[in-house]
Parts: structure tokens; C-alpha cells; sequence
């Protein structure tokens, strides 16, 4: 009964062509950068500029979305294709696998370190006394409910979760607000010259990862074109809320007393009141909304290594590869022994992966034009 | 005859009559004796107790034997004696008039010229004339002639239109199917006049060989949909269909899930809503609740109210509905959570409260909460089999009187009982009785959840459901349209109910030919247009 | 065969989940505390402690059998409702853990409001004791530091007729003050964050009891962590026009007609801005005020409707005010040398450079120069002309 349904339902129209709407797209987009960093961003990007931190994330910000459109270009070259399949096409089997394989081993860290650095933060507010293995075991398990769909499903979620993962940013803007002192946001460049605000543009570029999925999404999406379009749209939602989060923070804590909390974005909503309301503490409310932030963005590079894994070893059902990932992503998200190796961990793995990341988007990119050029040549 | 032949020959029949409907492999006729032919329905029908066989004389001088036979209970009497005994009978058939008349042309005069009958068919299959009076027909044997009458004499008691049990409004109309089937696809056709209304009849069931009716609009409704739907209706092979419920889960995608992918209403009117959407409904004999595929999770919450009262009343009303649902879906859990994982939620004061009611209760706050949603639920299953006249009395008095010795006895604390009873009143407020059934089942687990991890947990469970739900299908149609896949021009009908003027479109999820519905008052950007 | 597998899989995992709630801990089953005292308790002479100083922690817990939700019971009201208990430690740490052995339920800190330091325990440093409460998550950020002049937990053990549960009152108290722009309002989070600045020092509420009346008695001046001073109504008044933007409280005047009267204005409106400015080898900081209050009260039956005497009133007013101000800020530059107004934040957002330079503001402090400009307009006369 099924397999006939299916024809009817290509026949009826029903099925799309692609699988994910641009909405979908965008909110995907939206969802995976918006995970880990959220909790902790205030402070690592002001830790050098300081007061003149909004400016390097502008531009850092700005610097992501400028490479987001290069791979979106390079996508829409091959349309029906993920990086894993035409970047072997471009080059050989050896390099495009290599190159294949890091991306996907760096996704299956960065879900693994994420998932890790959220139970950190459960284990030390609201969670105290559960083993943090426990609590990485239940994210580990719903997520791996998640990632056994086609990637409507993961597109259908994203969607519908993307009001739920921007809510706690928005409410704390909007409350956060009233608490500001202005003048711990003075002076507006950060008073100690352009060095530190380069720095710290870099390092705030490292910081905005997560766009990458893009690179096995393309094929997937139903009208290509509007590909640039919604991809501006995924990314200048996070930007815009971490700028808008890191000026509040700052201009409520002051830079020396934001470098000295752990979580400062938990802090800014212990200290915003919310005058009259049948709750007051809302950090555990707050935490809720966090776990469901946390949970696309991991969700979401679990599934695209799986995918890319699925592609590079040519295996037929992406489900395959659930079972035998588990352990390997529970052991990753358990290994780093204290909060601090989890950070530095981070770091490391960020700094990585944007490099190769950007390496590679170019280094196919300007490939492919050559091929084309030689192609063109040879015609 | 020897019996093992009666039960070969008996199940030889049936069983071929029910292969695909419609083909005819019994093609056993009748012989020209009227003996004869009684006998063969004697070895078959096995003349109970309740069929009855009138033989008779065609005419007054005449001398042809015919039988009536028909099973007393399901037909008419007036019919039989008014239209068909009386003019047979006291009809005077002028013995030359019928000598000069060919054999089959008597079977015409009689066909044409006697009976006063509204239905008449003309058979010469056996398995016809079995079928006729186990449907309530009566079937005309005449001696010396191979073809035989079925004429439709169905008369039986039925229950009349009343308003239906389970999906009351204030303002709507109040009629409901019933369990006759001519009356259920009747009151569809009352409602829609168009010629473009299709009813098509199968029949299902080894032994009940119920009446099933696929109605949709032709041109408006997917072809595609339609094909599917009697398709899988037409694939389901039981012993018997006895009530629509059977089909529901015959017919539908997921099996496991605990939420309907098939909408099931008392009302016409919410049928006929659907159909003009592009759905199809399908009417059950027997069943008074017919079923509409494909469906959209936020059918289910909706109630025909919403549409009758004016836009920003039904808007309203369907919030408190959603806001409802989730009530009872995590009310219970949420509970556990704040009291056992995160009392800094509450304020001081409340705490304090909380702390004081439960001080003398010995039970951990997660049992407590186990105890009285079971309690709850026991009440519930209890009260509904209990007689009309007591049911609700016992219910509140239950209710109240448990509560209130609960909490006396210092087995629950009394904000417990307050919670519990929110829950309750909540779920009673969901229009759709399996959806509100769903949520009362999840709950459960959540709270297990939020035992285990408090609010944490609590999200896990509520992200699970949700991709459960977001993968459901009903008829290729994802379950939670318009909201995931969002699609703009849908959601105008899901939480808020925009005005009538501005819902120009029919669903885009149905892929209806027609995308427009008939708008008297808007221009075409869907606004409003002043007189 | 595979779905088999990890189904299978599926339940054995579950049981590691199912085997325990840890952190499951009903309301009921926490020791509640509304309030937090901290004194030092002098070791008895003869004991085997090496120090001759400990840490006394007064802890008061609401009972909430006496305050629960019971039909048509009165819930108790003052010394019935809360329990004072105390331990010492030689650190704020282990004094909790002293207090924890002589309670049947767990601490539980979320719902504290006041923390009463002692002065005794401020003029020493009070950040040893307050990073236990930073670092501590269940902590409210937004809680009250009092400073109270006797004992703290004097203060604990004051039961004022009106107080349900005494450590609200306290809260409701301050905030009350608060909100009529008469305090300042620097919460816990407040406090810690200009305690670390090294351009702004904080200040606290003092409070000391006698009977069962609870009252403010000033503000307490910190350079950094420690108490070095007070200061008292009025002078708080000026402080927080100065620095704070809150708009005080009444100002007293002579009345412009005759010496006898005097005039009551209540200041309900300011604005304020600090700008600095380099001057020689130190700092100018010019400060802009605009003051705006209602006439309370006057004694006299002086005609106010003329103008020039009205303006002559608003001159007046304004001298005074100005006059208390350049007291206060004397005062605390000389005698305290506590930069609590914040001058250092302003030269390190205006002038980043200068700032830069600058190794340490309180020596600078010592240095600065003020000016001030003001302007008081009396927006409103009363009901009576």
C-alpha cells in the first residue's frame, strides 16, 4: 500500500520537487548557528576589543555572510549535487574524499562539543546532582529521533522551532534594555586602538560558524534561486541577535565584570525582572527555550555528517550510519575532563574548521572556473 | 440434500460475493419453477424464523404462482401490502389479455404496468435475489419465468435526527447523522445542492456487507486523492465492518501514532465544510460518524462554531482552544517540574504556600500527581459508562467529594487537586474526543520525563512529540500543515480565523483544481471591498 | 533485524536514564531562606581554634507549615513564622556547613532577599564573603546588601507588627524607598560589578534596629570592598542627584519674604550629566543639573504668583542644593577618598586615552576638581496659591 501511495503522491503533486521550502532553508541556517554560542559569546568576543567589540562583530559578521554567499554560488553550480559528490568530480577521488572526510569528522566534534558545553551549563545551574553523562545521553537519544528522517523532517522542525530558539534572545533584548548603564558601553571603540578590534574580528569570524550545512543543502531546496535570498536571511538573524545581545550584556555588566562570568548570557536574564509576572526567577524557563536552540544546532550537524558519511562511503540509507555514530558522538561530548579543555577544545576546533572551510569553499570554487574556462576552451 | 453440501454450497456463495465488489462470479440462475427456486433459497437462506415466504396467484382468473419472500424486520409492511400485494393481486388481469402476451413480455407488463413501487429491479442472478431481502428488499418470484423482482420495500426503526452527543455548539445546526445510511449521505445532499456532489457505494465486509459511500465534488476534489482513497478502501479484506472506526484504522498511514489522521464528525456540517475544501468524506452504514480524509492537525481543534460566529469571536475562542490543549497536555508535568527541580520559579509567597500544603503529605509531589491523574481518569472512564441520569451528578460528585477527602486525609496536597482539576476541565474544552484522548495519554510519559529531568525533561518530551507529529502523514498531506510546512496563504485558518473575505483560497495541500473559493465581497487581493 | 536491534538498544539504554531523578527535591523537602546575616563571633578563649575571629552566619528560614495554605487557618505572623538559625565557621563556607548539620532539609538559597553584613564584618572587606553568594547559582542577583551598624543578626531578630515573614519586610522596605527615588538602588549584581570597577566604588543601605522597629540609618561608603565611611539623609540626597539620577528628597529653605518661614520643595525630577574634562595635571569634571520639584509646603503665606519672587525662590533652592552637593563631594573625596559617584567611568568612556595612562584613579581621585551648574524649576505649586 505504501509504494503505491508514493506514485499517487508524485502524481498528485504532492511530493515537492526538492524537499525544503526557502523558509526551511533560512531557518536552518538560523537554528545551527544559534546553538552553543549563544551562551557564552558576550564574553569571548569582548575579552580583547572591549567596548569596540559591536564594531568587530559587524565586520566579522559581515565576513561570514560574504563567505555563506560564496558557497551558495558554488552550490548553485552544481545544483543536484552535495560538496561531497561534486567535490570529488572537481578533483579526484583522494583529495575530495580527504577534504569530505574532515568536514564531516569537524561536524560530528562541533555537535558533539556543543551537546557537551549545554550539559555543562545544565550540570551547573539547574541540574546539579544528574551525571552529565545522563544528561548527554537524553539529548543524545532524541536527537538521534530526529536525525532518522529525510531531511523534510529536519527542514519542518527547523521551521517550526525557530520561534522558539529566537524567543529568549529577543526577551532578553527587549528587557535587557531598560537595565543598560550607558556609560559602561563608552567609549564606543574601545578606547585601546584598531589592533584589538582586528583581533577580535577575527576571532568573532571564527565564532560564526554553522552556515557550512549549506554545502549538502543546496540540492535539496525546491526553487534554487531564491537560494541567495533566504541564505542572507538565515544569517543576518543570529548576527543581528548576537550583536544586539553582546551590546546589552556589555552595557549592563561593563566589560571587567563580563569577563569574570561563565554563562553571561544566563546572567543578563537573572538579572532582568519582569515586573508582576506569575513567575519570577525565569532562568529555568529561559533554559527550556536553550535546550531546544541547543538541540536544532546539534540536531542539525549530526545530520549533515550523517549525510555527508551516507554520500562519501556511498551507503545507501542515511539510517545506517545512526547506530554505529552514537557511541562515537557520546564519546566525543564525554572526553574533555573540566569545562576549561571543553573552551579551549572549542577554540581550537572553530579556528580549524573556519580555515578549512574557507579554503575549501575557494579552492573548489576557483576550480570549477577553471574547468569551466577549459571546458569552454576546449569546445 | 446432505448438510456438508448446504455448507459447501453456502460458503461457496458467500465467499463469492465477497471478492472485489462489483464482479459478478455467482452466476448461478434461477429455473423457470417457482419450486424449484424456492428451494435453492431455502438451501441457502435457510428460511429462518424471520423470512418470510408469501405464496400467492398473480390475477384473479389467472393462475400463475408467484412468492414474495422477504425478511420481516427490515421491510416496510405498508409497502408490501399497498404497492406490491394489492396491485398484484386485486389487479384483474384479463385472462386473454395475458394469454396473447408473450412470455417475457408478461415480466414487462408486470414491470411496467402493476406495481406501484418507488425501486424495481429486474434480476435473474441468484445472488441478487439472496442479496435483495437480507437488505431489506422483497424479492418476486413468479412461477414459470427465470427472471425475478427485487423491489425495495426497506422500512425499519430507526433513530431519529437528534442533536449529536459528542460535538455540541451554542450556535450551529443540531442536526447529526445517524446510523441509517440513506439518512447520513441524505443529509449530505441537503447540503449540497450541486450536481457535481458524486456518492459512489461499496460494499465491505464478509459478513455485514456494510454500505460504505465515497462522497467528494467532482471538479473540485484531486482525482489523484480520490483514486487513492477507494483504492485503499477497496483493499480491505474483514469479517466485518461495525462502525466507521474499523475504516479509520483500516485506512489510515501510521498505526502506532496515537493522534488521528482521519477526522471523524457527527455533523453534516463540518463534512460538508471539508468536501468544499477539496476533502472527501467517507459514510459508514451503521456508523454515525463519518470520516473525512486528508486532515491537517488543526482540523482537529477547530469546532464549526468558529465559523459560524463572526471572525474575531471564533479567533477567540479557537485560541483558548490551542492554549487549552497544551494545558492538558503539560500542565501535570510542568507542575513537577517547578516543585521538585525549580522552585525559584515560583514567587516567595506561592512557595511558601506550596511548601505549607504539602508538609503533611507523604508522598513525593511526582506520586502525588500520578495518583490523581489516574484518579482522574478512572472517574472519567467510569462516569461515561454510567446511565445518562446519574453520569454527571456522580462525576461532579466524585470529583469534589475525592478531592476534597484526598486532600483532608493529607493524601494530596490541595494544589494538586486544583492542578489536576485545570487538566481535566482543559481537555474537555478539545472538540475532537480522539485528540483530546491523545493528549490525555501523553501526558503521562511527560510527566515521567519531567520527573526524571524536570523542565529539561520536559522539553525533550514536547521536541519528541514534535517530530513525531511533523512526520505524520494523512494521504501524503504532512500532518502539521500549514504551520511546518509553513505555507502563508494557509495560515490565515489555523490559529486566528481570518474573515470570510479574506480566505480567498482553498488549501494549497489539497491541490483542488479549482483554488479559488466563490467570494462575493472581496476583490481579488482578498481585501475588502466597501459597497 | 536491524530495527530489532535498535530497539533493543533503545531499552537497554533507557534503564541508565530511568535509574534515578538526582536532582528531584520537593519544595517541601528544602530548608527555604529569606534572609542571610553575617557577624564575626569572637572564639571563646580555651578552644581549639587558631583563629581568634570566626564568621557567624544567621540564616533565617520561613516555616511553611505556619504559613501554608490552610482553610480558614490565620498564618502566623513575625516570630512565629521564621526560625533564626545560626552557625560559625572560620570561613563563610564552612559556617554553611555548620548551619547545614542543625537543619533537617537542604539550603536553598533562590528565594533569599537581604543580605545583612555587619559593619564590623564590611570595615574588614566583604568580597570573601560575597563570592560564595556570586559564585553560587541559586543565588538571587537581585537581592538587597544591608549593611546594619550593630549585629547583624539583630537585625534578623526584629520583628516588626506589620511583618508577615520578616526578611520580605526588609526587602519591601528597601524597595519601597527605592521607588520614591530617595535610595539608591544598587542590588547585589550592582554592588559586586562596582566593587571589581576599578572607576566606580559602591555603596550600600545601612539600617540598625531598636525594639522591633526596623530603619535606615545612611548609606555605607566602600573604597573597593571595604567600609570607610557614611553618610547620612540629606547627604544621600545630594549623592544620589549627583551620581545616581534620582531625584532625592526635600529641600528646606527660608522663605524669600520673611526669615521665619520656611519653604518645603520636593524634588521629583533630574537630569544629570558629568562630562570630564582635562585641566594642568588633573581633571575637570563639569556637572550639568537640572532639578525639578513641586512646593510642598510653605509656611508662610508669601504670594507666590510674582515672579521675581518665584525665581528669587528657585535661586534659593538652587543655592542650597548646590551648596550640599560640594559638601558631599568634599566629603567623600577627602575624608573617603571612594570614588562612589564614578568619576573614574566617565574619564575611561570620554577620555579612553587619558584613561589609559592612568595607573591608579584613587590616587587621581585625590586630585580632581568639580563644577558645578545647576538649575532648579519648581514645576508645581500644590492646591493651594
Amino acid at each position: 500500500m505504501n509504494s503505491v501511495s508514493v506514485v499517487k503522491e508524485m502524481m498528485m503533486g504532492m511530493k515537492e520537487h526538492g524537499k525544503l521550502t526557502e523558509r526551511q532553508f533560512a531557518g536552518i541556517i538560523a537554528n545551527t548557528m544559534l546553538g552553543a554560542g549563544t551562551l557564552v559569546m558576550p564574553r569571548t568576543l569582548t575579552s580583547s576589543a572591549g567596548t569596540g567589540s559591536w564594531i568587530a562583530i559587524l565586520i566579522g559578521g559581515g565576513l561570514s555572510l560574504f563567505v555563506l554567499m560564496i558557497i551558495i554560488k558554488l552550490g548553485l553550480r552544481f545544483p543536484e549535487e552535495t560538496i561531497i559528490e561534486y567535490g570529488v568530480r572537481l578533483t579526484n577521488k583522494w583529495i575530495g574524499g580527504i577534504i569530505s572526510f574532515l568536514l564531516c569528522t569537524y561536524w560530528l566534534m562541533i555537535s558533539a562539543l556543543v551537546i557537551r558545553i549545554f550539559a555543562s551549563m545544565l550540570n551547573s545551574t539547574i541540574l546539579l546532582n544528574t551525571p552529565i553523562e545522563v544528561i548527554i545521553i537524553a539529548m543524545l537519544l532524541t536527537i538521534t529521533y530526529f536525525v532518522r528522517g529525510d531531511v523534510e523532517i529536519i527542514g519542518r522542525i527547523n521551521e517550526l522551532y525557530f520561534i522558539f530558539v529566537i524567543f529568549p534572545i529577543i526577551y532578553a533584548i527587549f528587557l535587557g534594555v531598560k537595565e543598560i548603564h550607558p556609560i559602561r558601553l563608552l567609549p564606543v571603540t574601545g578606547g585601546q586602538g584598531i589592533t584589538p578590534i582586528l583581533f577580535a574580528t577575527i576571532s568573532s569570524f571564527f565564532s560564526f560558524l554553522g552556515y557550512e550545512i549549506v554545502f549538502l543543502l543546496i540540492p535539496s531546496i525546491t526553487t534554487k534561486k531564491l537560494a541567495y535570498n533566504y541564505g542572507i536571511k538565515g544569517i543576518t538573524s543570529p548576527l543581528f541577535a548576537y550583536i544586539c545581545l553582546t551590546f546589552i550584556s556589555v552595557g549592563i555588566f561593563g566589560i571587567e565584570e563580563l569577563q569574570t562570568l561563565t554563562w553571561p548570557t544566563l546572567e543578563l536574564v537573572k538579572v532582568t525582572p519582569f515586573p508582576g509576572l506569575l513567575f519570577e526567577r525565569l532562568e529555568s524557563f529561559f533554559i527550556s527555550f536553550w535546550v531546544i536552540a541547543i538541540f536544532t544546532t546539534s540536531g542539525n550537524l549530526y545530520y549533515s555528517s550523517i549525510l555527508g558519511f551516507t554520500q562519501l562511503f556511498k551507503i545507501k540509507e542515511h539510517k545506517t550510519l545512526i547506530f554505529p555514530l552514537l557511541p562515537v558522538i557520546y564519546l566525543l561530548a564525554v572526553y574533555p575532563e573540566n569545562i576549561y579543555k571543553v573552551f579551549k577544545y572549542m577554540n581550537l576546533l572553530s579556528v580549524f574548521a573556519a580555515i578549512l572551510i574557507v579554503t575549501v569553499t575557494f579552492f573548489y570554487y576557483i576550480i570549477a572556473i577553471i574547468r569551466e574556462k577549459k571546458g569552454d576552451e576546449d569546445s | 440434500m446432505s448438510k456438508s453440501t448446504i455448507k459447501e454450497r453456502v460458503d461457496e456463495i458467500i465467499s463469492n460475493q465477497t471478492d472485489n465488489p462489483g464482479k459478478k462470479v455467482l452466476n448461478k440462475s434461477l429455473s423457470k419453477k417457482l419450486q424449484e427456486n424456492l428451494k435453492l433459497m431455502e438451501d441457502i437462506i435457510g428460511f429462518s424464523d424471520d423470512v418470510v415466504i408469501r405464496k400467492f396467484q398473480l390475477g384473479d382468473k389467472l393462475g400463475i404462482k408467484a412468492a414474495l419472500i422477504f425478511i420481516d424486520g427490515l421491510i416496510d409492511k405498508q409497502v408490501i401490502n399497498e404497492s406490491i400485494l394489492k396491485p398484484l393481486l386485486i389487479e384483474e388481469f384479463s385472462a386473454d389479455e395475458i394469454r396473447e402476451l408473450a412470455v417475457s413480455d408478461i415480466i414487462k407488463f408486470i414491470e411496467n404496468n402493476t406495481m406501484t413501487i418507488n425501486e424495481l429491479k429486474v434480476v435473474d442472478k441468484l445472488e441478487e435475489v439472496i442479496n435483495g431481502p437480507l437488505n431489506g428488499d422483497t424479492v418476486l418470484l413468479i412461477d414459470g419465468y427465470e427472471e425475478a423482482f427485487v423491489l425495495n420495500s426497506k422500512g425499519w426503526e430507526m433513530r431519529s435526527i437528534s442533536e449529536p452527543q459528542s460535538e455540541t455548539v451554542i450556535r450551529g445546526s443540531r442536526d447529526g447523522f445517524t446510523e441509517t445510511f440513506r439518512v447520513n449521505t441524505g443529509l449530505v445532499r441537503r447540503k449540497v445542492k450541486h450536481p457535481a456532489l458524486r456518492i459512489k457505494n461499496i460494499n465491505l465486509g464478509k459478513y455485514t456487507q456494510t454500505n460504505i459511500a465515497i462522497c467528494y465534488i467532482e471538479g473540485l476534489t484531486n482525482k489523484y486523492l480520490v483514486e487513492e482513497v477507494k483504492e485503499r478502501i477497496a483493499n480491505i479484506e474483514i469479517d466485518g465492518i461495525l462502525d466507521s472506526g474499523y475504516i479509520e484504522q483500516l485506512i489510515e498511514d501510521d498505526h502506532i501514532s496515537p493522534f488521528p489522521q482521519v477526522f471523524s464528525t457527527e455533523r453534516p456540517d463540518r463534512v460538508v465544510a471539508n468536501l468544499l475544501e477539496g476533502r472527501i468524506a467517507i459514510i459508514v452504514d451503521g456508523s454515525p460518524f463519518a470520516l473525512v480524509v486528508p486532515v491537517v492537525f488543526s482540523i482537529f481543534i477547530q469546532s464549526s462554531e468558529d465559523y459560524n460566529d463572526r471572525f474575531i469571536i471564533g479567533s477567540l475562542l479557537r485560541v483558548l482552544r490551542y492554549f487549552a490543549m497544551f494545558i492538558s497536555l503539560t500542565l501535570p508535568a510542568f507542575y513537577i517540574a517547578v516543585i521538585a527541580f525549580h522552585p525559584e520559579m515560583i514567587p516567595t509567597r506561592l512557595a511558601l504556600a506550596f511548601a505549607g500544603g504539602r508538609s503533611q503529605v507523604p508522598f513525593p509531589s511526582y506520586t502525588e500527581a500520578f495518583i490523581m491523574e489516574l484518579l482522574m481518569e478512572l472517574l472519567r472512564e467510569a462516569s461515561v459508562r454510567l446511565p445518562r441520569s446519574i453520569g454527571s451528578t456522580i462525576g461532579i460528585v466524585g470529583a469534589l467529594i475525592v478531592g476534597e477527602a484526598a486532600v483532608s486525609a493529607s493524601l494530596v496536597s490541595p494544589f494538586m487537586v486544583v492542578i489536576v482539576a485545570i487538566t481535566t476541565i482543559a481537555s474537555f474544552a478539545i472538540p475532537n474526543y480522539s485528540t483530546a484522548i491523545a493528549f490525555r495519554l501523553i501526558k503521562f510519559p511527560l510527566m515521567i520525563l519531567a520527573t526524571m529531568f524536570g523542565l529539561y525533561g520536559l522539553v525533550l518530551g514536547l521536541i519528541i512529540l514534535s517530530i513525531h507529529l511533523v512526520g505524520l502523514k494523512s494521504f501524503g498531506v504532512p500532518y502539521l500543515t500549514p504551520i511546518a510546512p509553513s505555507r502563508l496563504s494557509e495560515l490565515k485558518d489555523v490559529v486566528i480565523r481570518f474573515p470570510f473575505w479574506s480566505m480567498k483560497k482553498r488549501p494549497q495541500h489539497l491541490r483542488t483544481k479549482n483554488e479559488q473559493r466563490f467570494s462575493s465581497k472581496g476583490d481579488d487581493d482578498g481585501n475588502e471591498r466597501t459597497r | 533485524m536491524k530495527r530489532r536491534f535498535s530497539f533493543l538498544l533503545i531499552i537497554f539504554l533507557l534503564p541508565l536514564i530511568l535509574t534515578g531523578c538526582w536532582d528531584l527535591r520537593d519544595i517541601d523537602q528544602r530548608a527555604i531562606i529569606i534572609a542571610i546575616g553575617i557577624d564575626f563571633e569572637k572564639t571563646t578563649p580555651g578552644s581549639n581554634f587558631s583563629y581568634d575571629q570566626l564568621v557567624k552566619l544567621t540564616a533565617q528560614l520561613a516555616i511553611p507549615q505556619k504559613l501554608g495554605a490552610g482553610a480558614g487557618q490565620t498564618p502566623a505572623m513575625g516570630e512565629e513564622s521564621v526560625w533564626n538559625v545560626s552557625a560559625v565557621g572560620r570561613n563563610l563556607s564552612m559556617a554553611i556547613v555548620n548551619l547545614q548539620q542543625r537543619l533537617q532539609n537542604e539550603f536553598f538559597l533562590a528565594h533569599a532577599r537581604v543580605v545583612v553584613i555587619s559593619e564590623e564584618v564590611a570595615r574588614e572587606g566583604v568580597s570573601r564573603y560575597i563570592n560564595f553568594l556570586t559564585n553560587n547559582t541559586e543565588f538571587r542577583r537581585l537581592s538587597h546588601i544591608v549593611i546594619s551598624e550593630g549585629r547583624a543578626e539583630d537585625i534578623l531578630n526584629t520583628f516588626p507588627k506589620t511583618a508577615t515573614i520578616q526578611g520580605m519586610f526588609l526587602n519591601q522596605l528597601i524597595e519601597n524607598e527605592v521607588m520614591r527615588e530617595t535610595m539608591p538602588d544598587i542590588r547585589f549584581i550592582e554592588f559586586t560589578i562596582r566593587s571589581i570597577d576599578k572607576g566606580i566604588d559602591p555603596v550600600a543601605i545601612m539600617v540598625n534596629s531598636f525594639g522591633d522597629v526596623v530603619k535606615y540609618s545612611g548609606i555605607a561608603v566602600f573604597r573597593g570592598d571595604r567600609l570607610v565611611g557614611r553618610m547620612n539623609k540629606e547627604e544621600i540626597w545630594s549623592f544620589i542627584q549627583l551620581a545616581g539620577n534620582y531625584s532625592g528628597g526635600i529641600e528646606v529653605v527660608r522663605d524669600i519674604k520673611s526669615n521665619i518661614g520656611r519653604i518645603t520643595i520636593k524634588y521629583t525630577n533630574i537630569d544629570s550629566h558629568i562630562k570630564p574634562m582635562r585641566k594642568d595635571e588633573t581633571f575637570l569634571f563639569k556637572v550639568d543639573i537640572l532639578l525639578e520639584g513641586i512646593l510642598l509646603a510653605q509656611e508662610i503665606d508669601t504670594d507666590y504668583t510674582d515672579e521675581a519672587l518665584f525665581d528669587n525662590l528657585e535661586k534659593r533652592v538652587r543655592n542650597e542644593a548646590k551648596k550640599e552637593m560640594e559638601a558631599v563631594y568634599y566629603k567623600i573625596q577627602q575624608q573617603y577618598d571612594a570614588d562612589i559617584i564614578g568619576f573614574g567611568e566617565r574619564v575611561r568612556a570620554y577620555l579612553p586615552a587619558e584613561w589609559n595612562k592612568i595607573e591608579n584613579w584613587r590616587e587621581e581621585f585625590k586630585k580632581v576638581e568639580i563644577e558645578i551648574e545647576m538649575e532648579v524649576k519648581i514645576k508645581q505649586i500644590g492646591m493651594y496659591i
